[in-house]
């Protein structure tokens, strides 16, 4: 195994509703500790893209291989949700799914969840290996919640649906980081943000990467993509039209009339 | 300060129980519930109630020390006011309380609805009801019955469960509800096991070793009634299983189930295996009920199908719902009321479980999170889904 | 068995058939429309029968004749009445908790069902109450017997069905219906009346459950307060054979059901199993489990894939 291995890489995958080819015989791959962003209008695949690869939809046809540190690789394909999970995929959602009315601290010790064992056994029986890794969650959980900034520390006992939506995001994402992903999936981010909200978000999306984690992310915001991306892959019905670094794919004549052909225009 | 306060308002709350009980009459008795009812509710508009709860929620230590007094001195009293029927209608309080607490569990944190929950309550009882047909005199095989049918009942809930769970909730709750009948049907006919219709009788009490729970206990010049003996079990047991609940409420079990509840897909995607942690608290449940019907049996020393019936398990539906999903003291005191409540208020047996019906769809209504709520159960039930 | 006593019991099967189908109908078409399941449907079923056993003994106190004419009038006031009370539960259980989460409405919809349970009770009596037998004879053909009383079911159910399937396919209420139940959004603002519409399945699937209700009376010759409770478990067992939300799986699912039971009690007590009819409940229940396993879309449902 080369350094050039990607971390993932998707071989002819292809998911429809009823008539509908959502995604297309689709290829990818995704480099290690890069950040690929997956452009297109709406409507276009992304979504149920990141739906397939994190296994809540079983795909037609194709393979979804992860890179992984103990085997060569491994078919994530069939696998469900919580397993794809545990093999280092993370994600988020368009519109954020918290845990709402848990606290910020307890939505993400439950992305703790796939790395820690403890059963009910040792929970009702306060065992000592329980209380021991219970704490150890606990103090983690705390660490991760510094990691974009300080403010969510302070609100660690609220319920998370009280914080701002920026937060609300950033705390989604820490729930994600919990699980300790090779691989994070962020649908959307920035949507919703201001200017001024997206770049600071933009800066601790780069913090991500350089923790280690591999980014991939759905965006519209041509200014983040721009700003974020080490690579860009544009999607049009179910398909990738484009793949390459930013300026590649906007001067691409498909993306322009993807874009145009409809209703958006392209940075 | 507080800690006197704390003591003085347990013993003020046991007092007023204690004085309701031993009104004979169902004229008084209402007289003094109205009482009682409104005084709550007056001292709740002046904002009391909230300040004891501080209090007694500063002072654990000594509210437990004066509710453990209550306890052990209740069998005492009702046997000085010669009324040991109270202690037994404590016991089968008691015994509701762990079915409560083992319905909470499913109900409250994981929010499966159980439809048929005194299924498991059956399996329990008749376990030790066909094993001391058997051999009615190995009596102190009781104490390996009751893990061992507190174990079967957990293994039916996961034979129930693993179909069920993969789908939507409600399927379970139909599911469940069709369970409880099958139970029942079973009883009822398989005769050379169950003795159909007719029951099984003579149960017999546990012992431990030389003690029988079939005499009194003297204590001095004071003998306490042979019920005393299943109260104090009873007790015990609430105990333990309310412990286990609230530890499991706590742990990261207890996290996954209430991730599940608000967001299966979310909890799901953050590494939750949904169905597993779900089976658990199925199974777990159907477990607490297995006990508390282990108990009962041997406390009444008969069972019959019509013990389980679907009222039996929708009354178990309310003693939650009444107290509060999720809130552990909540079902607790749901239990207790429920199971006292009919007791005092015989006139009104025919009509009981139509106010039941209602007062669900009224709870429902205007006070879903219940009378002690949860305090996330609150929050949210509170939320009107914006969806 | 004898082919006779097979056809026999093919005949009994569909008129059991065409009673759960016919309770089934109420279960999917709520379910279908708002995904709830109205746990208060078997008390509904169980009201269509008292109220229709109520008109027949009024009808008989005013002194008017005519089987036909009387047991028209019979289902005409016991369906109206039961879709009114249908209706009522809907605005009182169901209306004012349609934000709320899940669970909420599951309690509230079990409250109704006992309270309706015990309110039959109260009213009426503990026991079974006797049910006027006023159709009664039947047809032999080559030694399997058709009642007269059969005929009516099978005859009634279908017409019922079928003009159901007409309203739901070919009127304008019906489109709506169908529009809720593929996208209650979208259907809210091409200006559909979502709260009308709402109350409009209750009633027409109780209007339904009432025809079952009286039709088990005239059957079976007698109605009991409890009769909703096992009925109404079978009936959505029905519907979930089907394919919940499907209209015609719901009436394929009942018949399905009802034979199934028939047949499998008539075998197995051919074979010697004497307490098969015992465990006949047993029979829905594990049909339902096996659905549920293998197939949980039912026979006519479609795929349900949740939205992200």
């Amino acid at each position: 195994m080369n350094e050039n291995t990607p971390l993932l890489q998707i071989r002819r995958l292809s998911k429809s509703f009823g008539g509908l080819k959502a995604v297309d015989a689709v290829d990818l791959g995704v480099q290690p500790g890069e950040i690929l962003s997956i452009i297109g209008p709406n409507g276009s695949g992304k979504t149920t893209l990141f739906n397939v690869i994190s296994g809540i939809y079983l795909p037609d046809e194709g393979e979804i291989l992860l890179r992984s540190p103990d085997q060569p690789e491994i078919n994530l394909v069939g696998l469900r949700p919580h397993q794809v999970t545990a093999k280092g995929v993370g994600r988020t959602f368009q519109n954020i799914r918290l845990f709402a009315n848990m606290t910020v601290l307890e939505n993400v010790m439950v992305g703790m969840h796939c790395r820690s064992s403890s059963g009910a056994l040792g929970a009702v029986l306060q065992a000592k290996s329980a209380r021991r890794e219970e704490r150890r969650v606990v103090q983690e959980s705390q660490r991760l919640l510094a990691l974009f900034h300080s403010q969510l520390i302070p609100v660690m006992n609220q319920p998370a649906k009280a914080l701002p939506f920026a937060d609300r995001k950033r705390l989604e994402i820490i729930r994600a980081i919990a699980s300790e992903p090779r691989l994070l999936l962020l649908d959307e981010p920035a949507a919703g943000m201001n200017p001024h909200e997206t770049r600071a978000f933009m800066d601790d999306l780069k913090r991500l990467r350089d923790r280690g984690h591999t980014l991939m992310v759905i965006e519209h915001d041509m200014m983040m993509v721009k700003g974020l991306s080490d690579r860009v892959i544009a999607f049009d019905y179910g398909r990738k039209i484009a793949e390459g670094v930013f300026e590649q794919v906007r001067r691409n004549e498909m993306v322009i009339e993807a874009y145009l052909g409809r209703k958006h225009g392209i940075a | 300060m507080d800690v006197i306060y704390t003591i003085l308002l347990v013993f003020c709350g046991f007092a007023i129980i204690v004085i309701g009980l031993s009104l004979q009459h169902v004229g008084p008795f209402l007289v003094f519930l109205a009482f009682v009812t409104a005084g709550a509710i007056f001292l709740s508009r002046l904002g009391w109630l909230r300040n004891f709860r501080q209090i007694t929620n500063r002072n654990p230590r000594s509210l437990y020390f004066a509710l453990a007094l209550c306890i052990v001195a209740y069998p005492f009293i009702f046997t000085l006011l010669k009324s040991a029927y109270w202690i037994h209608v404590a016991a089968i309080a008691g015994i509701y309380a762990c079915l409560a607490l083992g319905l909470n569990i499913t109900v409250g944190f994981a929010g499966l609805l159980d439809l048929g929950y005194v299924a498991f309550y059956a399996i329990g009882a008749y376990s030790s009801a066909i094993f001391f047909r058997h051999y009615p005199d190995a009596r102190w095989m009781f104490w390996v019955i009751l893990p061992a049918a507190a174990l079967l009942a957990g293994i039916f809930g996961l034979l129930l469960g693993s179909p069920t769970l993969r789908l939507r909730g409600d399927y379970l709750a139909i599911v469940t509800l069709g369970f409880g009948q099958i139970v029942r049907i079973i009883a009822t006919n398989w005769e050379s096991v169950t003795n159909g219709p007719k029951g099984i009788a003579d149960i017999p009490g546990p012992t431990i070793g030389r003690y029988s729970f079939e005499t009194g206990i003297p204590v001095g010049s004071l003998v306490l009634p042979r019920v005393a003996n299943y109260y104090f079990l009873i007790v015990l047991l609430a105990l333990g299983i309310g412990v286990a609940a609230n530890r499991l409420n706590h742990s990261r079990i207890g996290r996954a189930w209430i991730a599940i509840r608000e967001d299966e897909l979310a909890a799901s995607c953050s590494g939750v295996n949904v169905t597993a942690i779900k089976l658990l608290a199925f199974a777990i449940g159907a477990s607490f009920a297995g006990i508390a019907g282990v108990v009962y049996s041997s406390l009444i020393g008969f069972v019959d199908p019509m013990s389980f019936t679907f009222m039996e398990s929708a009354m178990i539906v309310c003693m939650v719902v009444l107290g509060g999903m999720g809130s552990i003291p909540g079902v607790i005191v749901g239990a207790i009321v429920l199971a006292i409540l009919p007791e005092k208020l015989r006139e009104f047996e025919q009509i009981r479980m139509l106010l039941f019906g209602a007062a669900l769809i009224a709870m429902m209504a205007f006070r879903p999170e219940g009378l002690i709520p949860s305090k996330r159960r609150e929050q949210e039930l509170l939320e009107t889904t914006d969806e | 068995m004898s082919p006779t006593a097979f056809f026999q019991q093919l005949v009994n099967g569909l008129t059991l058939g065409g009673m759960y189908a016919l309770v089934a109908l109420g279960y999917t078409m709520v379910y279908g429309i708002i995904q709830l399941i109205n746990f208060a449907h078997g008390e509904v079923f169980m009201v269509g029968a008292f109220l229709g056993l109520l008109a027949l003994s009024f009808a008989a106190q005013l002194g008017l004749e005519g089987v036909a004419f009387t047991l028209c009038l019979a289902f005409l006031v016991s369906m109206v009445l039961t879709s009114l009370v249908g209706m009522a539960i809907e605005h009182v259980a169901y209306r004012p908790l349609r934000q709320s989460p899940r669970i909420t409405l599951l309690l509230s919809a079990v409250g109704m069902s006992i309270f309706l349970q015990n309110l039959v009770m109260l009213i009426r009596s503990r026991d079974l109450q006797p049910f006027p037998r006023i159709i009664t004879g039947g047809v032999n053909i080559q030694g399997v017997i058709l009642d007269y009383i059969q005929i009516l079911i099978a005859v009634a159910s279908l017409v019922l069905m079928l003009a159901l399937d007409l309203f739901v396919n070919r009127t304008r209420l019906g489109q709506a219906m169908r529009a809720i139940a593929q996208d209650m959004e979208a259907a809210q603002m091409m200006g559909i009346d979502i709260s009308h519409v709402i109350r409009l399945t209750f009633m027409v699937g109780s209007g339904l459950a009432a025809a079952g209700g009286i039709m088990s009376g005239l059957y079976y010759g007698g109605i009991k307060f409890d009769m909703g409770f096992i009925v109404g478990i079978k009936a959505f067992s029905a519907a979930v054979l089907g394919g919940i939300g499907s209209i015609r799986g719901a009436m394929l699912g009942g018949f399905v059901l009802g034979l199934c039971e028939t047949l499998l009690v008539a075998f197995l007590s051919a074979a010697g199993v004497t307490e098969a009819f015992a465990y006949k409940d047993v029979i829905a229940f594990a049909i339902l489990i096996l659905v549920l396993i293998l197939k949980p879309s039912g026979l006519m449902g479609e795929r349900i894939v949740e939205k992200v």
